[in-house]
């Protein structure tokens, strides 16, 4: 190796080194820590933790809040990722094409994904208000009667997919537009060379090809959908939202153990189990793709 | 790499690592003036106190005040992760469910004796009970805040729609009275649905709301959310036939006689724009509807019952953490807080009850005469506390969320039987959650834990 390449090696290891060092210390030892305190029983005020070993988690089992708030959160994740990344992708194949006017469509996609989440909820919690809200006055011209949005225990979750999908759809349009640039425009020419319809072309060409976009947005949104908490917070505090646990998600039990109940150990173990379905979900999601990849 | 480029890198870099150090950090304040933070969950009282700030201000030029209001919840979590941190406020405002964590872990700091006799010379007698802590090394429950405001819910009821009903435009008194009126007064559209309803309950939206709206019907109906056993513990004692009296109430309501729906307007929204007829609630409405809507012709009441008129009487107090750097100053500034300006502005513009003895409210009553709901109490007239217990928050939001998943079961109403046996399995829950605590009582409940009748004379000024 020449000086100069060493002396490189050595600037960047020693830069890397302290940004690795900031993130073990706001990221990690925390996660050590959750994981550590999720084997005593802390009620966040008292120095006292009594040591209870598995107690925390045996309880989870048969928490009756927690597996309602897991199902939730399970709904919401499948629905919400399955649907963004199909209209998503469905976007960025139509903005594939030249027209007048693409950007600004592509603008109007993205410009959901830039806006804050706390007056985004806020708006469309407006928007979905049974009384006076605009999407039942909308409905309302085509004879639809008006429904109770949030309220609506069949209807509140979805209200909330809806408004997560419209957030979400953009930037995953804009990764998908990135991977579908990046596939040969030959392929296609020989594909059509060879007299392959759209849908074949798209089947065998298009979606193997773009496979590690794919799959990077499968991991990335599942992990987002599992940690969802502001737009349900939100858009479900107030005299105007579902009744029960219908909305309650894995995030937002987590938040009320720890703050509101001063269970903060009890809330670790359900950090950490959150940890654990997310990290099995994402390396079921790796291997399934991984192995179409190859 | 070229030397100048290494260079610029380690600017950004070390630029970065800086901005890490002060992240989060307030800038530093010059040395001369002291600063006394305060925090509080209830935003509409920062106009008062923002009053209250200039005031002090310039009186004590030395001294900043920084007053912080925040969402109730963001508040009550704040306070959470600070105070055992020391890196709470100076003082802070909270209810008597919330501090006996804190007063019981050491974190909170007694008064001193002049604030003390202040407090026992100036505050009716009920909030003062009902503010009574036991910390470390109190040989006896005592005072540790000075007391903010009292408060007892009311009922608000519309005059006019009463009339339209051709009903006397006067308060029910029962609960068959109740729903009589709302009966009479519920209008529905060419589909069913209620465009008016004849009351609005509390059946979503948060669960420890709901949880006290329900206390509020359950003391009606003769009942308790907890009991006392003979050796001291605590128990459910709502699964009882006035725990069934009250859930029936909620079903009857929606189900039987559709006086009220899911999907209804509810709250101060609905009444203040002439959809619906009776709801309860604190007196902060009562400036509001003035302001908002002067044509409406409504009215406030005790509440009515079944077996006892009642409802839910709470406090909040000013406190002072024991890692307040000027405890005597922090109390300087509690007490100048309660000078006669503010409470009544407090009172006057906010609705929020100073429980005072010392300072004359005529002049606000002739103002808002709505107010003496919550002060002219009729005879045996119930009063719901919440229990003094460090999880008493976490009991009454789960059985909250459990009893709002009730009101959505139709097939309950009328079905007394079942309505028994789902409060018995919410029991089940409350109870573990006292075993756990370790205060669960053995046998049967000997007293209720959180039912008192209401005192005869508040002893305040306002006649």
């Amino acid at each position: 190796m020449t000086k100069s390449k060493s002396a490189q090696l050595r600037f960047v290891y020693l830069w890397m080194g302290i940004i690795l060092a900031f993130y073990i210390v706001l990221r990690f030892i925390p996660i050590f820590n959750s994981f550590r305190l999720s084997f005593f029983k802390w009620d966040l005020i008292n120095p006292v933790k009594p040591f209870i070993g598995l107690d925390n988690y045996r309880r989870l089992a048969g928490d009756e809040d927690f597996i309602v708030a897991f199902r939730n959160t399970l709904i919401f994740s499948v629905f919400l990722v399955s649907l963004s990344l199909v209209l998503s992708l469905a976007f960025a194949l139509t903005l594939q094409k030249k027209f007048r006017g693409k950007g600004i469509f592509e603008t109007l996609y993205f410009l959901p994904y830039v806006i804050a989440v706390v007056p985004a909820a806020l708006s469309w919690k407006f928007i979905y208000d049974p009384t006076n809200g605009a999407l039942n006055h909308i409905l309302g011209l085509v004879g639809v009667p008006k429904q109770a949005w949030l309220i609506n225990d069949r209807l509140a979750l979805g209200s909330i997919i809806a408004m997560s999908i419209w957030q979400r759809v953009g930037y995953n349009m804009v990764i998908f537009t990135v991977g579908l640039g990046e596939i040969p425009a030959d392929y296609y020419e020989a594909a059509r060379v060879d007299g392959a319809g759209v849908l074949r072309i798209f089947r065998k060409i298009t979606l193997p090809l773009l496979t590690p976009v794919t799959l990077y947005l499968l991991i990335m949104n599942t992990i987002e959908a599992f940690n969802i908490f502001t737009p349900v917070y939100v858009m479900t505090t107030g005299t105007q939202s579902a009744p029960g646990s219908v909305t309650k998600v894995l995030v937002m039990e987590i938040y009320q153990n720890a703050f509101r109940f001063f269970k903060m150990g009890y809330a670790s173990a359900q950090s950490v189990c959150l940890f654990a379905i997310v990290l099995v979900v994402s390396l079921l999601q790796f291997s399934t793709f991984g192995r179409r990849e190859r | 790499m070229k030397r100048s480029k290494k260079i610029l890198v380690m600017i950004l870099v070390m630029t970065v690592f800086a901005s890490f150090l002060h992240a989060g950090g307030a800038a530093e304040k010059p040395k001369q003036k002291q600063t006394i933070q305060v925090w509080l969950g209830w935003p509409g009282l920062l106009e008062v106190f923002k009053k209250a700030k200039a005031d002090f201000e310039k009186e004590n030029p030395n001294v900043e005040l920084e007053i912080t209001a925040m969402n109730l919840r963001d508040f009550e979590q704040k306070l959470a992760v600070s105070l055992p941190a020391g890196t709470g406020p100076d003082i802070f405002i909270t209810s008597e469910y919330i501090v006996p964590l804190y007063i019981s872990a050491g974190l909170v700091s007694p008064p001193p004796e002049k604030v003390a006799q202040f407090i026992d010379k100036n505050f009716d007698a009920l909030v003062k009970s009902v503010n009574r802590f036991s910390g470390p090394g109190d040989s006896k429950p005592r005072i540790y805040g000075v007391p903010h405001i009292g408060i007892a819910r009311v009922q608000y009821f519309n005059k006019d729609m009463m009339k339209e009903a051709g009903l006397e435009p006067k308060a029910p008194e029962t609960w068959d009275q109740l729903f009589d009126a709302a009966r009479k007064i519920v209008k529905y559209d060419k589909d069913g649905n209620i465009t008016r309803s004849g009351m609005s309950l509390r059946i979503f939206g948060g669960g420890s709301g709901i949880g006290e709206k329900f206390m509020i019907k359950l003391v009606q109906a003769g009942g308790s959310f907890l009991g006392r056993t003979a050796d001291g513990g605590w128990k459910a004692a709502y699964n009882s036939e006035a725990g069934v009296d009250t859930l029936s109430y909620y079903l009857d309501a929606l189900y039987t006689y559709k006086i009220d729906s899911f999907e209804a307007k509810k709250d101060t929204d609905a009444f203040v724009n002439g959809l619906t007829a009776f709801y309860d609630r604190e007196l902060f409405p009562v400036p509001i509807i003035h302001k908002t809507s002067p044509n409406l012709s409504f009215g406030t009441a005790p509440m009515p019952g079944k077996v006892h008129r009642g409802t839910v009487y709470s406090t909040e107090s000013y406190f002072v953490p024991k890692s307040a750097k000027n405890k005597d100053l922090a109390w300087d500034v509690v007490l100048f807080f309660q000078r006669e300006p503010y409470v009544k502005a407090f009172f006057k513009d906010q609705g929020w009850i100073p429980p005072r003895t010392d300072i004359d409210f005529s002049d606000i009553f002739k103002i808002y005469p709505e107010y003496r709901a919550a002060f002219d109490f009729p005879a045996g007239y119930r009063l719901w506390l919440y229990p003094p217990l460090a999880q008493g928050d976490e009991i009454i939001t789960k059985f909250a969320n459990k009893i709002a998943e009730a009101f959505k079961n139709s097939a309950l109403a009328g079905n007394r039987a079942a309505i028994r046996a789902l409060l018995d399995k919410l029991a089940e829950e409350t109870n573990g959650i006292l075993k756990e605590a370790g205060i669960l009582g053995q046998g049967p409940i000997v007293a209720p834990g959180d039912v008192i009748e209401a005192p005869k004379d508040m002893g305040y000024q306002y006649k």
